[in-house]
């Protein structure tokens, strides 16, 4: 397995690889002012690694983000369905994320790849 | 004793994730629903407050206070603003909201418009605050002191 881990300010974002499947996990807080200047070189970075590979995104251990993610958060997403493989992406059912989970099942409809799915937080 | 909290900060970023963390504590005995929608809006109002305010004889800081009154929950920021077109934008945001029956069609309209250009950034917060938060927000703009009040019910 291959390991990357990207963190700042309280954000982390670690993603590993074994074969042909991958999982990226969010954790922490995103609340600076500019997420993407952060997130946009992440993106790249584990576009690159994570190319032919079935991709899950696990936003469910985040703790907040702000409006400002959302746009990063969803270019991740937009990059990943690109790829042509199966992409879930697991928000929680809790809180702050559940309207979160709801729209984002809305939005994903446009992308070919995508599976959104909500997770009890543990 | 209902929950109060005023303060006012200078523009710095820090801020916006300590007072976040102060209306949580404030907030510690309503419930989760009502902490997460709180500390969702006072950061989002601050981080509008700290990004396009301005700092002003009049307004040199920025005020932010935190009130419950019977059922009703009200986060308020003050900042001073001379840009007339952040203030006609905020303004044409919050008349948008006002007239918006159905508010999370708003936000999606602007998720898609995010997905379809990821290069673009901003435009959510105020509608995060309503459909989120589930806020009314109202502006009032006077010698370029804008005062941005979010309100809502607690049950």
């Amino acid at each position: 397995m291959i390991d990357w881990t990207y963190e700042q300010d309280g954000l982390v974002v670690t993603a590993s690889r074994a074969g042909g499947k991958a999982r990226i996990h969010w954790s922490g807080v995103s609340d600076s002012r500019s997420p993407s200047a952060f997130l946009v070189p992440v993106e790249q970075e584990l576009l690159t690694h994570l190319r032919d590979a079935e991709v899950t995104v696990d936003f469910s251990q985040l703790e907040y983000m702000n409006s400002a993610t959302v746009a990063p958060m969803l270019s991740l997403i937009k990059g990943l369905d690109a790829i042509g493989k199966p992409i879930v992406v697991i928000f929680s059912t809790a809180d702050w994320q559940r309207p979160h989970l709801k729209c984002m099942t809305a939005v994903a409809r446009t992308l070919k790849n995508v599976t959104i799915e909500g997770r009890a937080q543990q | 004793m209902q929950p109060e909290f005023q303060t006012t900060i200078r523009p710095v970023w820090h801020y916006v994730r300590e007072i976040r963390t102060h209306v949580g504590e404030a907030l510690a005995n309503y419930p989760s629903e009502v902490r997460t929608a709180a500390t969702i809006t006072a950061a989002e109002l601050l981080e509008n407050a700290i990004k396009y305010g301005e700092s002003m004889t009049q307004a040199p800081s920025i005020q932010f206070s935190l009130a419950v009154n019977n059922d009703e929950l009200r986060i308020e920021t003050v900042n001073g603003c001379t840009n007339p077109r952040g203030l006609k934008e905020l303004r044409d945001r919050i008349d948008e909201l006002a007239a918006a029956r159905d508010k999370v069609s708003l936000y999606l309209t602007r998720l898609e418009e995010l997905l379809a250009r990821p290069s673009e950034t901003g435009k959510l917060g105020l509608y995060r605050i309503a459909f989120e938060g589930e806020f009314d927000v109202v502006c009032t703009i006077k010698d370029n002191i804008v005062t941005v009040t979010a309100t809502r019910k607690i049950s």
